[in-house]
């Protein structure tokens, strides 16, 4: 390896000053009379300044506004992209596709008496402990609260993170 | 002006005891600096934002494993970082990316820039057509090289700094930024 190519591989070192005082010594005499070493480091010099005056990016308009909806659990506005959107998709299908194969399965086994189909038939939402109205309820509140802090109204969250 | 002077860990420590306005302030100080970070990473804005969002609600739902022995600056960049670099992974957009070639910097994918109120409107083309070509150059760099840069000489936190975030040796940081700089300084020889 040349001392050209040990200066390159070696230049973070270099200017940091992080290499043995020997090695310091060498690449600092070389670079004061290699031209294509002293360009390397005016180069490297651009590019840091280049670097360094990157503009910052900001997120499209709105962005605490979709954050506070999806803290709320509330997905109306916020944009699932479009990943999520096709595995969902087929997770879905997936689901619709095992349950139909269980329903004809259990069907073709057992004896054709209403009573059983009717056996098989979903119970109510009520009998298995969803409570629809309340739910309505307290969505609704929800949104009723006024927003003096976007944030404000998933204090509950708190409650339940911190009872994990 | 409620916050002002206040450090980021006393905000987390206002946060965890309650105040949803510091909360608030945290999205504001590091909402931009956040995603410009990730979108580089990325180099698609819709994920890019789709991962912020995912990163200021982990540091929501984990406040309280917040602990003031590292940085509150360390830690939120270490919880986005990591979901870039499990969504690369994943999905290999980086690959796709450079795949797809120029289409995807088209003036409606690429998010807005903070406005440089010093700029002088008869270079600012040439500026901005500057600035562009090396983003694209910075996310074209392999992810190892990527993240190292981007910390380092974008966002210009401290090497210890992101030894920490990215919990790699912090020779291998500064071996990983004098050779993405390498790579970077042979791409844009035409601008440096």
């Amino acid at each position: 390896m040349s001392v050209c190519e040990r200066f390159e591989k070696n230049f973070g070192q270099y200017k940091n000053g992080g290499l043995p005082q020997a090695v310091q010594t060498e690449m600092a005499e070389h670079v004061a009379v290699c031209p294509h070493c002293a360009s390397f480091t005016g180069e490297i010099s651009s590019l840091r300044t280049l670097l360094t005056g990157q503009p910052e990016f900001q997120p499209r308009p709105g962005f605490e506004r979709r954050l506070s909806e999806r803290l709320r659990g509330t997905t109306e506005v916020y944009r699932v992209p479009a990943r999520r959107r096709f595995s969902s998709g087929w997770a879905a299908a997936g689901a619709g596709l095992a349950t139909g194969l269980a329903v004809g399965f259990f069907v073709m086994l057992a004896p054709h008496t209403t009573d059983n189909i009717a056996v098989t038939s979903a119970p109510p939402l009520a009998a298995v402990g969803v409570n629809t109205t309340r739910d309505s309820l307290d969505s609704i509140s929800d949104t009723a609260k006024s927003e003096e802090s976007l944030y404000e109204l998933d204090q509950n969250s708190r409650t339940v993170s911190s009872g994990r | 002006m409620k916050f002002v002077g206040k450090s980021d860990e006393e905000l987390i420590r206002e946060f965890q005891n309650g105040s949803m306005e510091a909360f608030d302030e945290i999205v504001s100080r590091y909402r931009n600096p956040l995603f410009s970070f990730v979108y580089r990473i990325i180099g698609d804005p819709a994920f890019s934002e789709d991962l912020l969002q995912e990163t200021f609600i982990r540091v929501w739902n984990n406040r309280d494993s917040y602990r003031e022995v590292a940085k509150f600056s360390t830690w939120i960049y270490t919880i986005a970082g990591n979901l870039a670099k499990s969504e690369l992974r994943r999905h290999k957009i980086r690959r796709w990316f450079s795949l797809s070639g120029s289409s995807s910097h088209d003036e409606e994918e690429r998010p807005l820039e903070i406005a440089d109120e010093d700029a002088d409107p008869h270079r600012d083309l040439e500026r901005r057509t500057i600035k562009r070509r090396v983003d694209e150059e910075i996310i074209k760099l392999p992810r190892v090289f990527k993240e190292v840069i981007i910390l380092r000489d974008v966002q210009e936190l401290s090497y210890e700094e992101i030894s920490e975030i990215l919990k790699i040796p912090l020779g291998t940081v500064k071996s990983r930024v004098n050779r993405g700089r390498l790579r970077l300084q042979k791409r844009l020889r035409d601008l440096v």
